[in-house]
């Protein structure tokens, strides 16, 4: 084959410019420790890690929201405990109450003692998470609970003469936190869940026990009420389960996603990060083949025939 | 026979060397000349002369009259030429649709902080924080920024679509305008040649010009360039001919194509300007321009696809989100008079100027401006929020939040899902119209790279033949001596004796 001056020089211009250009490639992924600058580079890679990415967006979302979650229902069940604490002291005190050797006196005492623990309830009940109100179903921004000094109401409506269909929509009410894909947990405690509805209702036990205290009623009168606030003493201890099972629910699906995103995280930056000493070693390596191609061309391009002869 | 005769041989074979020793100094000088073919002088031994006589003469022995230049011509391959300008066209057809397609996925880039998928992901993260304090003030103004945030980048992304889409229909009229001028140059060129050779010579550099710009035409369209049997060029364009010696029809670019972006008639179509009838662009940098610009079906991938896509997106986004939002119940607040209304669209209903309603496209997608005025608009409840209680009520925003996880949107699956998918597609288009564009450049180089071995001037090659005709000069030169010293003896020497 007749080689030409011309194609000498295209040649070493054309494997000149194959040098630089893989040059400038790695030192495009040195200096943004990215394997994939263009998705053209590696299309199903880059797919892959935007698929990853958005993944990863949706786990650190919802461990956000278990976070969010887990608080609230702490507060509720600090509050719920109280309750239960509450409840033990009302058991105590209704117990001596029914005791025959019990005098008026003694009465009167535990009638202002279940006074005192009624206004403690109905704080407790109304027990705020940063200025949300935890009992109050989707009512959060005012107090659910409400003592006109006639009645006591809840979101507006007695409990007393609740009727069934506003007692069910109270209680369908959920306050629910995207935990998962299409899995919710609900935060919410409704207050009448802890202190039950009717005439069952624990303030309306209270209100009877203090009259029937306060008008020295025998004895026997106080028993059915035993019951009465053993049966919510139970109700109580369920919801303090059943917040617990909650937050454990939380727990778990949060140590889930933590080692989810772990494992995300190291796939997606095989996909997309450089191996820094890979990298480095193909540097220096196109580095010395570029200097040898340098080289090479000055020995091309000088010497001709003109060198030669006369 | 002519006592003489020895001289005329000798002088002719002078001016033989000469001739080759002027043609290898032009081989020289233009080595480095863009487009020039190497020309070497074609010499030819002249016929004994027979003196006129009408009779042989007596002596058998006949001697030839010596070296002729007979025409100084190019080394060129056309069958190569052929191959170089159809690869050409390929080539340039790549480069411009490689480079289209890096351009554009330039502006899709992911990893930065302003791509739609992290419009997505932000508009997402603000539902949720609202989803957990659906009447916060901070969480709805969060919602509404986010929202302006992804609208503004569709918007963005279909605007940069739109430019491009723009600078390839300037680029389509510039082609022409190109193609128009190269053909008009070839046409002078061909009388110039005409003109020239009429005489009989070759018209050897005018060629190598005339080359040259069939070179860049072949770059630009799909061309058949040979000379027919009057030897005149002749270029055909898809068996259509534009142009045979110094006759030619013209391209003309006429702002009347349908644009599918935008519904009008703005693209320039391009037509032969004898006839009004369409070109038909096979390849070229010319179909690059072309193909990205209309290309709209998934084998021809180009920007109206891509707009296509993204307008797909954003009605489906602002149809999807507006039927769940639109269910829901607003939040009463001093601003909006306390009350909780239902009914309210999240994105804008987009009308045209004479208030009809148009779909929502990537151009048009923006926020309800109920919402940008008042935040409490947004609706998180699912129902009537009566007085304050039930402000926590947050199923809307839930609704809306499963909405970005759901599979089996119609038209688009998933939205993240969808959107992901047209960026694999292009980055797919991308990938392949980078590999197509090296591989086409690669065999263009080669063929080059064979044309250059046939074509181009070699110093080395040069040198040699000139030392080479130097010696043929000098050899000639003392062939005059020789016959003169002969002629010396005959004159002056001769018929001496006995004086």
């Amino acid at each position: 084959m007749r080689v030409t001056n011309s194609m000498m020089m295209r040649n070493f211009l054309n494997n000149l410019y194959s040098n630089t250009h893989k040059i400038d490639k790695l030192q495009r992924q040195l200096s943004s420790y990215k394997k994939l600058n263009r998705f053209s580079d590696d299309p199903m890679g880059y797919f892959r890690s935007l698929e990853l990415k958005s993944r990863l967006d949706k786990i650190q979302q919802y461990s956000r929201n278990i976070n969010d979650a887990t608080s609230w229902l702490q507060q509720t069940e600090t509050a719920v405990m109280e309750m239960n604490e509450i409840m033990k002291v009302i058991y105590e005190n209704v117990l001596n109450a029914s005791a025959d050797t019990q005098a008026d006196v003694q009465k009167n005492i535990v009638a202002n003692n279940l006074i005192q623990l009624k206004e403690q309830i109905f704080q407790i009940m109304n027990t705020t998470f940063g200025d949300k109100y935890i009992f109050g179903g989707y009512n959060t921004t005012k107090a659910p609970f409400v003592n006109t000094g006639s009645e006591i109401l809840y979101n507006g409506i007695n409990l007393i003469s609740a009727t069934s269909d506003e007692l069910s929509d109270i209680m369908s009410q959920k306050l629910n936190y995207e935990v998962g894909k299409g899995s919710y947990i609900n935060v919410s405690i409704n207050g009448l869940q802890v202190l039950g509805a009717g005439e069952d209702n624990l303030f309306n036990i209270l209100d009877e026990l203090i009259v029937a205290l306060q008008n020295d009623e025998p004895a026997s009168t106080f028993s059915p009420y035993i019951e009465k606030i053993k049966a919510r003493q139970d109700n109580i201890l369920n919801v303090i389960a059943e917040v617990g099972g909650r937050i454990n629910r939380l727990e778990f699906l949060y140590e889930r996603y933590s080692l989810d995103e772990l494992n995300y995280e190291t796939i997606r930056s095989s996909i997309e990060d450089i191996d820094m000493a890979e990298v480095v070693t193909k540097l220096e390596m196109a580095r010395s083949v570029y200097n040898a191609a340098l080289a090479v061309g000055s020995n091309i391009i000088q010497p001709s025939l003109v060198n030669f002869l006369w | 026979m002519n006592s003489f005769f020895g001289l005329e041989i000798a002088r002719r074979a002078l001016f033989t060397s000469q001739k080759a020793i002027d043609v290898t100094g032009h081989n020289i000088a233009n080595a480095d000349t863009k487009g020039y073919t190497l020309q070497r002088v074609v010499t030819a031994a002249v016929d004994p002369d027979l003196g006129g006589t009408r009779f042989l003469p007596p002596a058998r022995a006949l001697v030839g009259c010596g070296v002729t230049v007979q025409n100084i011509e190019q080394v060129r391959n056309a069958y190569l030429d052929r191959q170089y300008r159809k690869e050409n066209a390929l080539k340039g057809e790549w480069e411009v649709k490689s480079q289209g397609l890096e351009n554009i996925e330039m502006f899709f880039d992911e990893s930065s902080g302003s791509s739609v998928t992290a419009a997505i992901s932000r508009f997402i993260a603000s539902l949720n924080e609202l989803s957990k304090v659906p009447d916060g003030k901070e969480q709805r103004t969060n919602l509404l920024q986010s929202g302006l945030i992804l609208t503004e980048t569709i918007n963005h992304a279909y605007s940069t679509l739109k430019t491009l889409q723009d600078e390839h229909n300037r680029a389509i009229k510039d082609t022409v305008t190109q193609i128009n001028s190269l053909v008009k140059s070839i046409a002078s060129l061909n009388e110039q040649i005409e003109r020239f050779e009429i005489r009989g010579d070759r018209a050897n550099d005018l060629r190598d010009q005339r080359n040259l710009l069939l070179d860049d035409l072949s770059k630009l369209i799909n061309i058949t360039a040979y000379e027919n049997s009057g030897g005149h060029l002749v270029i055909e364009v898809s068996n259509k001919t534009m142009l045979e010696h110094n006759t030619y029809d013209l391209l003309e670019a006429e702002q009347a194509a349908y644009n599918p972006v935008t519904g009008a008639n703005d693209l320039y179509n391009v037509v032969w300007s004898s006839s009004g009838e369409p070109v038909d662009v096979a390849t070229g940098t010319f179909k690059g321009h072309l193909d990205l610009r209309d290309g709209d079906p998934i084998d021809n991938f180009g920007i109206p696809y891509l707009i296509e896509n993204l307008n797909k997106l954003a009605r489906t986004l602002a149809e999807e989100i507006n039927s769940i939002h639109s269910s829901g119940y607003t939040l009463p607040h001093e601003s909006n008079g306390y009350t909780s209304v239902t009914g309210i669209n999240f994105f804008a209903i987009p009308t045209d100027g004479s208030g009809n309603e148009v779909p929502v496209t990537a151009q048009n997608i923006s926020i309800n401006e109920e919402i940008i005025n008042n935040i409490f608009n947004i609706a998180a409840s699912s129902v009537e929020i009566d007085g304050s209680y039930g402000t926590g009520n947050n199923h809307i925003v839930l609704d809306l939040i499963s909405l970005f996880e759901r599979n089996d949107i119609p038209e688009v699956g998933g939205f993240n899902t969808f959107y992901r998918g047209i960026l694999a597609e292009l980055g797919v288009e991308t990938n392949y119209a980078k590999n197509k564009y090296e591989g086409q450049s690669a065999l263009v180089d080669n063929i080059d790279y064979n044309r250059m071995s046939v074509s181009a001037v070699s110093i080395d090659e040069e040198l040699s033949n000139l030392v080479k005709y130097q010696h043929s000069y000098a050899a000639a030169a003392r062939m005059i001596t020789a016959i003169d010293e002969a002629l010396d003896i005959l004159i002056n020497k001769t018929g001496l004796v006995g004086r």
